[in-house]
């Protein structure tokens, strides 16, 4: 099959046999890759209710269909298992090279099964395929690991899956580390490789990725290029990365500040706006085949951290540390940084954790002498013993390494400072200071709180939108981008009102969900100069002239529905309840304190109603929020449906 | 005519647009082990370089081939592989001092830059403008002016 590598690699930890899979064209069609197929990969091979950290569990690699090739921004892979933090769906992404490598080795996703004896590390070459000794990799850091595994393999060429101390240590929300300085962070997938006592995945590939057709390849490539680049978030994007938004936040007093008690920081733009970047670095990183290059290479020049280098002035740890845990400065960001990559934490729940425990610590819930040590906002000295202990599961790293929920109970016996939606630390904002498609988005996002799978294509985090109507979300663009957006005209005119200037925030959450499942599935990325920029026309014209299927616009959106289907019913099969979609109490129990959005809160009637209008768009059932007979037809999921329905 | 690809570190992002480039315009295939360019990231001084053929004016590979399989495009001053006649000894890659020479995987012959005949589908698909095909007679006139750009930029801070 052009664009494909054609095989599914299964590795099983226990028995020590390497099988290889031929992808099939069907599995392929009805999945496309990645998030699509590792969903459906990790339903036939689990049974329902394991636990997430049993040998049952199986941990999957999986790239998209366009990764590897030259078209834009295809770079990303997706890790998948079920989740040892929420019980439910495990899934993330990541980009860089990891992805574009597992192909050149010649393997569309790699499933590993069971458990290993002892400390064990998979190594690729190719067609070479083996399971080898990690004694000397076990107990290090994810950058130790890299540098030995570098010199192991005299290469700096390798592609390196690895988990830290915390995966080792089954820490809950531990990610897998992705080279040095990127990560499939969220929902646990590090601790599912520590269960599996697999240290890592070393991966070098020489072979290569043919399309069907290549004049049209290089015509379809060219043609994306251009409108990524003439996208209206080209240039802030590509000059400051993720960055670009961080002012705005800060203007609508939106930011998650020690632990969402205030959206609002006085000096956040002096010190943590997107102009701080320029004392760093003047060098953009890109993914593979990506013209943005939204990353950035930082250097630490002066004070206690100089001559730290990384790669991360992203907006995600510079809300998470800079406001959640409220430090000051981005020389100590940079700092908690390093850590949670060297420990192999995802930084939103890490953050999220620690947040509980100092929002306790203030307020006289947790003394002292519990923790070892004060644990101020912004204290990156005391942050950083944090990571460690946790890493560990030293003192009362042990507890924090439940995650905030989980850790949050047995501290004090309830949830209160938990920021959770489903059991997953939610991520960045606050939506009492803007209630967008993409806050609505992490209620019903199929990990958990977070905003990554369901934001609006055609949004502009420029224009505030506090949630006076919850239904509406006003326009963030000229008209004519919204006439010109790749989207049916049936399906237009139904989510986008061009008179009074606003996009119906049900319907465009699904129609989101939908065409970002597909972006997951074939690689590409979902920041906005990338996801603004295409929608299903556009993609059926690339998986035409790269896997030479006839395929319409139509067919693209069906199997996004599908995806996200089949992800809601794993999450159904393991047991999720309707009940689990609610913002943490804070949002609606008490008021935006200052800023812009003073005064403001979620009303839950609203947002229980929204829901029952979002399944019922869904075709799902509107209280429950099982898919509906029909829908299951349409999709052709009747097994897994019955799988859920009838247990 | 003697033409070489120059690149700006200073631009480059590493995104790897020009190998994938240039295996797929030679091989119909991507594969970052057939590219004749690659940028690579250099951790030191945090900037990605991109190797490839400088198109030498005395070119060592021509040199110390036994079978005289490397040639000059007159079209544009490229040495060039005669696939037919190569037998992937190896013995130019031994003294390119850039790593450029290597042994196609599947066909056994030497591969290296060729400027794809004069429009280079490396410098044709970077995004940031990073590559550019240049004469050699005004590479040099070409840097300079760049360098002066970045001199008077720098003069505007001081004064």
């Amino acid at each position: 099959m052009f664009g494909y590598a054609g095989t599914i690699l299964i590795v099983d930890l226990c028995s020590g046999k390497i099988e290889k899979v031929p992808l099939t064209e069907n599995l392929a069609r009805k999945y496309l890759g990645s998030l699509g197929i590792n969903t459906k990969l990790l339903f036939d091979h689990t049974r329902a209710g394991i636990d997430p950290l049993s040998p049952e569990n199986v941990l999957i690699f999986g790239a998209g269909t366009l990764v590897g090739t030259l078209m834009p921004t295809a770079s990303k892979s997706d890790v998948s298992a079920k989740s040892p933090l929420t019980g439910l769906l495990g899934t993330t992404s990541s980009g860089y090279q990891f992805g574009c490598e597992m192909k050149y080795a010649g393997y569309d996703h790699i499933v590993i099964k069971g458990k290993a004896e002892k400390p064990v590390y998979l190594a690729i070459q190719d067609d070479l395929v083996e399971i080898r000794d990690a004694a000397s990799l076990w107990g290090k850091d994810s950058w130790e690991t890299i540098d030995l595994l570098e010199q192991l393999w005299q290469s700096e060429e390798i592609q390196v899956a690895v988990i830290g101390q915390s995966g080792e240590n089954l820490i809950r929300y531990a990610g897998i580390q992705n080279g040095k300085y990127d990560a499939w962070a969220r929902t646990g997938m590090g601790a599912v490789m520590g269960s599996k006592l697999l240290k890592a995945i070393a991966v070098r590939g020489k072979g290569g990725i043919r399309v069907a057709d290549k004049t049209a390849f290089k015509e379809v490539a060219r043609r994306t290029r251009q409108q990524i680049v003439d996208s209206p978030f080209f240039e802030a994007v590509s000059k400051y990365g993720s960055m670009a938004a961080s002012g705005v936040y800060g203007k609508y007093g939106a930011l998650p500040a020690k632990n969402y008690q205030t959206g609002f920081i006085g000096d956040w733009f002096e010190t943590r706006g997107f102009k701080n970047i320029e004392r760093y670095s003047d060098q953009k990183m890109a993914c593979s085949a990506c013209p943005i290059g939204c990353a950035h290479w930082a250097v630490v020049k002066e004070g206690p951290y100089k001559g730290l280098k990384i790669k991360g002035i992203e907006i995600t740890p510079v809300f998470e540390v800079g406001a959640k845990l409220f430090v000051h400065d981005l020389d100590g960001i940079l700092k908690c940084v390093e850590m949670f990559h060297r420990s192999g934490i995802d930084i939103v729940s890490g953050c999220g954790t620690i947040a509980m425990l100092m929002e306790l610590y203030q307020r006289g819930l947790i003394g002292e002498e519990r923790i070892g040590f004060p644990v101020n906002w912004g204290d990156v000295e005391a942050i950083c013993r944090l990571i460690g202990m946790i890493s560990r599961r030293e003192g009362i790293g042990d507890i924090l390494a439940e995650g905030a929920k989980k850790a949050n109970i047995s501290l004090t016996g309830n949830d209160d400072y938990a920021m959770t939606i489903k059991g997953l630390e939610l991520l960045s904002f606050d939506p009492r200071s803007r209630w967008s498609v993409w806050t609505f988005g992490v209620l019903t996002s199929t990990r958990g709180g977070d905003n990554l799978r369901t934001r609006n294509p055609a949004e502009n985090l420029r224009f505030p939108s506090v949630p006076d109507d919850y239904r509406k979300e006003p326009f963030g663009h000229p008209e004519a981008f919204y006439k010109n957006m790749d989207m049916p005209e049936a399906v237009k005119e139904k989510i986008i009102d061009q008179e009074r200037k606003t996009t119906d925030i049900i319907l465009m959450e699904k129609w989101s969900e939908d065409l970002i499942a597909v972006f997951n599935a074939l690689g590409i990325c979902t920041r906005p100069p990338s996801l603004q920029a295409q929608g299903p026309n556009s993609i059926a014209c690339m998986l035409q002239a790269c896997v030479g299927w006839k395929i319409d616009a139509d067919e693209v959106m069906r199997i996004g529905e599908r995806i996200w289907n089949l992800q809601h019913l794993y999450n159904l099969r393991e047991g999720e309840k309707r009940e689990y979609s609610l913002f943490p109490k804070r949002f609606s129990q008490e008021k935006m304190p200052e800023g812009p959005a003073k005064g403001m809160a979620i009303d839950p009637d609203e947002v229980n109603r929204m829901l029952d209008d979002y399944y019922e768009a869904r075709g799902w059932d509107r209280k429950t929020g099982v898919p509906k007979e029909a829908k299951i037809a349409e999709l052709g999921l009747g097994d897994e449906w019955s799988s859920v329905v009838i247990p | 005519m003697h033409k070489f690809i120059l690149a700006d570190p200073d631009k480059c992002i590493g995104c790897r647009s020009c190998s994938l480039a240039c295996s797929f315009e030679h091989d119909d295939e991507f594969s970052l082990t057939l590219s004749r360019i690659s940028p690579l990231w250099m951790r030191d001084i945090g900037r990605f370089i991109p190797m490839t053929c400088q198109q030498c004016e005395e070119p060592l590979c021509m040199e110390i081939c036994p079978r005289r399989a490397i040639s000059i495009d007159t079209k544009t001053g490229a040495k060039v592989v005669n696939e037919d006649l190569c037998i992937g000894c190896r013995a130019c890659f031994l003294v390119c001092p850039f790593g450029v020479p290597v042994i196609h995987r599947d066909k056994g012959f030497m591969i290296k830059c060729d400027l794809c005949g004069g429009t280079p589908q490396c410098v044709e698909e970077c995004p940031q403008k990073a590559l550019s095909i240049v004469e050699a007679d005004d590479a040099a006139l070409k840097k300079r002016r760049e360098a002066a750009r970045k001199l008077m930029a720098l003069m505007d801070k001081i004064s």
